[in-house]
């Protein structure tokens, strides 16, 4: 699952279009989804951000490795409008955050720094938004620096003053780099696959957990004991199993067979 | 190849940091405020970061040069460890850097110079031993010699010192400049060897053993004391064979003469360390055989282990005299 945070419905607009997506209902604050995208409209400011985000991971919680993206307008000196930026660090007072950049990105990188109010004067080469900080902050309670993006589009310049900016603007903005942003999902998309496919836990752990009744404590010896038997090249069955007839004897059996197995490189 | 820099705002205008800038020069440079930023940080995973590790340029304020571990000796009393860079380029399976760190991005520390003093300075607190010193704990001591040139830097120090011993710890075939520069008899080229069927399974990007014999040779040949580290020790099917042919491999091509120190130990990895890797690897082959737990350290299940430890000891010592052997503990 891929977990958009945009601070406007302007800025989401253009992408809960393009991935077709549904307005969630019974929601405190807007989220359009689908069966891999979901997306919050946060409002503006740290705040919104980091609340909006953890109701999203609550919601959502059951779903291990999402993975964020920060979608939204940034401010900067003399880049053109329309620009997009992957960020590549992400300042606020004294602290700093570094998205990682994917492999082979082509996309500009530059640093950012999140304010509290908006800025009248462009003070060095770093972007100005008023949301990243708190993103990142909040997306690395949940979820590995790997699986997390920070996106932005230049809005306003020294020369274009974010006053006179409007709502369709910032949607023509983004949409006019949706191809991009659409690159750096799939990307996301293909990290997250990656996550699930090394530590997701196996059909058979879900099959016995069905079958028996597992402590705390038993289900973290199954789920160790099964990727053991795994590794050591074998593909293990329910059918195996299936005649035992507790959680305790389910352990020792597989313990027995995995201690025993002959380890070959 | 290096597609991300990130520098420490103090050094960015080092000269060893602008060389590697040079070098780099279309890899995305972004600066920081300290290192540890990047790579204390909680919430990054090893082996995804490991796919395609930065380089992070950084100054250490201090603890350049510390004692080794006590059972950590090649024959000396005096014995300390420093470590100028973090992380290494090859993705050995059973590495304890991957439990122990949170990154795998490779950090230098480009003040070469207060590692030398530092060096100096813990010599002439024991002016009259030898003092050994390990350069290859964190990282692989030659394999990335070409971006570092630490070896080129620190070696005149030992030149002029030969109470002090060097041992530069390596699976690396990056041996031009050692090869042409004179032989120092008091550093120690000390290859980490393991049978050819380890290697491709869990010596990932490491040159293969026949590379690794053939650098032996050439360093042998141009003076150079040479040590033979054959930890750890793999537990598997067949490793009586196969540990038995990579001795005699090894020993048939090996000058005896100009052999300083050979060391044999088995797998064992800090408790806190190994479920670190077993959470990074879940469904890794070698973290799945029978292990035991004593001490807070873990290791093969200790029939294996003794078995194995006996076996590779009673084959090499037909080889070599026990004065060159040095178990590791």
């Amino acid at each position: 699952m891929i977990y958009i945070v945009c601070a406007l419905h302007c800025e989401a607009k253009p992408l809960i279009d393009n991935y077709k997506l549904s307005l969630e209902q019974d929601a405190v604050f807007p989220i359009f989804s689908n069966e891999q995208i979901k997306i919050i409209v946060a409002g503006i400011g740290k705040t919104s951000t980091a609340a909006a985000m953890a109701y999203l991971y609550a919601r959502n919680q059951e779903l291990p490795y999402c993975a964020w993206l920060n979608v939204g307008i940034a401010g900067h000196k003399n880049l053109p409008l329309g620009s997009l930026v992957n960020v590549n660090k992400i300042s606020d007072s004294s602290m700093n955050w570094y998205p990682v950049r994917p492999e082979n990105s082509k996309q500009l990188g530059a640093e950012l720094k999140t304010v509290d109010a908006p800025v009248e004067h462009y003070q060095d080469e770093a972007l100005v938004d008023m949301e990243a900080s708190a993103f990142m902050a909040t997306a690395l309670r949940f979820s590995p620096v790997e699986l997390l993006q920070v996106l932005k589009v230049i809005s306003d310049n020294e020369e274009n003053h974010i006053d006179n900016i409007n709502k369709k603007q910032v949607q023509q903005l983004i949409e006019q780099n949706l191809k991009e942003i659409s690159e750096t999902i799939n990307w996301l998309q293909m990290q997250t696959n990656s996550f699930v496919e090394i530590y997701a836990n196996s059909e058979l752990y879900q099959q016995c957990i069905n079958q028996w009744h597992f402590s705390h404590y038993q289900q973290k010896q199954l789920q160790r004991l099964l990727q053991r038997w795994q590794a050591l090249n074998e593909n293990p069955q329910f059918s195996q199993v299936q005649a035992l007839s507790n959680a305790k004897q389910v352990l020792s059996f597989i313990e027995n067979r995995v201690n025993q197995m002959p380890v070959e490189y | 190849m290096i597609n991300t820099l990130y520098i420490e705002k103090e050094i960015r205008e080092h000269p060893r940091v602008r060389a590697i800038l040079q070098r780099f020069n279309k890899a995305e440079v972004i600066e920081c405020e300290h290192y540890s930023e990047l790579f204390n940080r909680k919430a990054q995973n090893f082996r995804f970061q490991k796919q395609n590790p930065a380089l992070i340029l950084a100054k250490k304020h201090k603890q350049f040069v510390l004692p080794a571990p006590n059972a950590y000796s090649i024959g000396g009393n005096k014995n300390f460890y420093f470590s100028h860079m973090m992380n290494c380029i090859y993705d050995c399976r059973y590495c304890f850097l991957q439990g122990m760190y949170r990154s795998a991005h490779y950090v230098l520390f480009v003040n070469y110079e207060d590692f030398a003093d530092d060096i100096i300075r813990s010599a002439s607190e024991d002016c009259n031993d030898d003092c050994y010193y390990f350069s290859g704990y964190d990282c692989d001591s030659l394999a990335q010699e070409p971006v570092t040139g630490f070896v080129d830097f620190i070696l005149p120090i030992f030149e002029k010192n030969p109470r002090l011993w060097l041992e530069l710890r390596t699976k690396s075939t990056q041996i031009r400049d050692l090869l042409n520069r004179p032989a120092l008899s008091n550093c120690v080229v000390a290859f980490s060897l393991s049978p050819d069927n380890i290697v491709d399974a869990l010596e990932a990007k490491t040159p293969s053993l026949n590379k690794r014999i053939d650098a032996i040779k050439k360093l042998q040949e141009k003076g150079w004391p040479i040590g033979l580290r054959f930890d750890p020790l793999i537990y598997h099917d067949d490793f009586q064979n196969n540990y038995a042919n990579l001795f005699a491999e090894v020993f048939n091509v090996i000058d005896l003469s100009r052999l300083h120190s050979v060391s044999l130990g088995n797998f064992r990895m800090p408790e806190k360390f190994f479920q670190n890797m077993v959470k990074l690897y879940p469904r890794e082959k070698m973290f799945s055989a029978a292990m035991q737990t004593k001490d807070g350290m873990v290791s093969y299940a200790e029939e294996k282990e003794k078995a194995m430890l006996q076996f590779c000891e009673q084959t090499l010592l037909k080889y070599i005299p026990k004065d060159k052997y040095f178990p590791c503990q």
